[in-house]
């Protein structure tokens, strides 16, 4: 009975996980391709002539979890953290690019199973901790894999960030204009977040990047990253998977952009102490207090500030 | 009914039989009144699976519908060709390695039956580890085609392996060779159909490059 069992959910999940690249393949064979054709105008574009002034200095885009079911479901513990960088002075925060979709279609929007995505968010508000909300967990990261692959992740990449220029230009930004934009990608937000600096980073916009807690790969999309602060924790499991999972970031590989990234410098990486990736002791956990009497939320959103304001970051090294 | 239902089986257990390299499958197979038509419908699986694997490239060009359709068939008719001269090269280097041969339909059936690793073909799909289960599978594949010829020709470990590796080989040679002209005569289609300078191909999206929509003149200028 439990190996049946065990068989029909290996047999789902790579089902699952080979229609997993169908929705960015639907997208870029209907409408994708010419939309990502103007993109890539647009920012390739010297001067598009609107000198309209933009009204912040920097920009950050917050690409949420794998966790996320929508472009605005941030999950409660990581308000406090967005509540500061929102505070920083002459910094625009954006918050509404759902990364786990190339349209920045919700799970909930109009989507064949919306029905289902809505059950699983009721069932997971009522109790968070609920089997089935690990299936959003399941979807979310299969499209992290997807925005990796070297076959699909062009196409998947250039979606996102297509929505994270339009999110820039809703908040008054020139692509043409040279204003640093930071993209702050939490768990599987981040390898989406160097898969989209691919083509973010074409033309005048410097691209840098926070992961937090990143499952990272070696994504082509390094090579435009102007610079990458990698925070994490020592006990965080699934950030040392990305580390083993993609041979690009083995020591020493060759022809790999997170080895050249490395070599010139433009990857930092930062632990933060003893967090995990998720359950307790995780990077936005309020209740445990570590040695400096920070709690290990204070800490990220210390470190993640330091980072915007070129400070150093202040790490914590026991429990 | 119950025949068709019987003949799904049989398939089946042949293509698990094959996956688990068990030795005595050409015994059961020799048997089977449908033998033909088992290994026609194994390999029919492992090709439409093997070019739904394949079929992101034409997601990414845009192939939809009829475009979709040719395509896919002519991709199976290269396939099948490919397959045919595996065959007829085993069959040519056989009898000189061994002094007997099981006959050109016998090495044929086979051949075909030796596909069934690549019924899984459509893994190839999944992000990431696509690729590597594609590889996996083509090992694979050479690994059943040693014990089909081993069985077939009733040769021991090294000759068998001689007579494998110089078919698959001769395969992979024509195939490496071929894939050259064979994409300079579909560009040429691809121009007069869709007007468009070049069809991406899968080796071009393998090799990690990065690609743009066809018409964006695009031009990396911000590499760091």
């Amino acid at each position: 009975m439990i190996t049946t069992l065990l068989i029909g959910l290996a047999v789902f999940a790579l089902l699952a996980l080979t229609v997993a690249p169908l929705d960015a393949l639907g997208w870029w064979s209907h409408k994708g391709a010419d939309e990502a054709a103007q993109l890539v105008a647009d920012i390739l574009d010297e001067d598009d002539g609107d000198d309209t002034p933009e009204p912040y200095e920097h920009y950050v885009v917050y690409l949420s979890g794998i966790g996320a079911i929508d472009g605005l479901s941030v999950p409660p513990e990581e308000e406090p953290l967005l509540a500061a960088i929102a505070a920083l002075p002459n910094t625009c925060l954006i918050r509404d690019v759902f990364p786990y979709s190339v349209a920045n279609r919700g799970l909930t929007a109009q989507r064949p199973l919306s029905w289902l995505w809505r059950r699983i968010e009721r069932a997971r508000l009522k109790k968070p901790e609920a089997i089935a909300g690990m299936l959003v967990n399941a979807r979310n990261a299969m499209q992290l894999f997807v925005s990796a692959d070297r076959r699909y992740g062009p196409a998947y990449n250039i979606g996102t960030a297509r929505e994270v220029v339009l999110a820039l230009r809703r908040n008054g930004y020139q692509l043409d204009g040279g204003k640093p934009v930071t993209l702050i990608g939490w768990s599987g937000g981040a390898q989406i977040s160097i898969g989209a600096a691919a083509y973010l980073g074409l033309g005048k916009m410097p691209v840098r990047v926070v992961s937090i807690g990143g499952m990272l790969s070696d994504d082509p999309g390094l090579n435009r990253v102007e610079h990458l602060w990698h925070l994490r924790g020592s006990k965080d499991i699934l950030e040392k998977l990305g580390g083993v999972m993609f041979a690009g970031r083995w020591p020493h590989a060759v022809f790999s952009p997170w080895s050249d990234a490395l070599a010139d410098g433009r990857i930092d990486v930062i632990e933060l102490g003893p967090m995990h990736h998720s359950g307790k002791l995780h990077y936005f956990d309020e209740k445990t207090i570590a040695g400096d009497g920070r709690s290990y939320l204070q800490v990220t959103t210390d470190a993640v500030i330091a980072v915007l304001t070129g400070q150093p970051v202040r790490a914590i090294t026991a429990d | 009914m119950d025949g068709f239902f019987d003949f799904i089986a049989s398939v089946g257990l042949a293509i698990w039989l094959m996956l688990t390299l068990d030795q005595n499958t050409l015994g059961w197979f020799r048997a089977h009144p449908l033998n033909l038509e088992i290994s026609a419908t194994v390999a029919a699986l492992a090709g439409i699976s093997t070019l739904l694997g394949n079929s992101v490239v034409l997601f990414l060009n845009r192939v939809r519908g009829w475009r979709f359709l040719v395509t896919v068939l002519l991709n199976g008719l290269a396939m099948v060709l490919l397959y045919a001269l595996q065959a007829s090269m085993i069959a040519v280097i056989g009898p000189l390695v061994v002094g007997h041969t099981p006959g050109l339909i016998a090495i044929m059936r086979g051949v075909m039956l030796a596909t069934a690793p690549m019924v899984f073909g459509f893994l190839g799909l999944i992000p990431y580890a696509g690729p590597a289960i594609t590889r996996m599978l083509q090992a694979w594949g050479v690994l059943t085609l040693w014990i089909v010829v081993a069985a077939l020709f009733e040769a021991g470990f090294w000759p068998s392996l001689m007579i494998t590796l110089i078919g698959w080989g001769a395969m992979q040679l024509l195939s490496w060779g071929l894939s050259r002209p064979v994409s300079w005569v579909g560009d040429q289609i691809w121009r007069v159909v869709t007007g468009k300078p070049s069809m991406m191909t899968g080796h071009d999206l393998l090799s990690g490059q990065m690609f743009m929509p066809l018409d964006a003149g695009f031009q990396a200028k911000g590499e760091r």
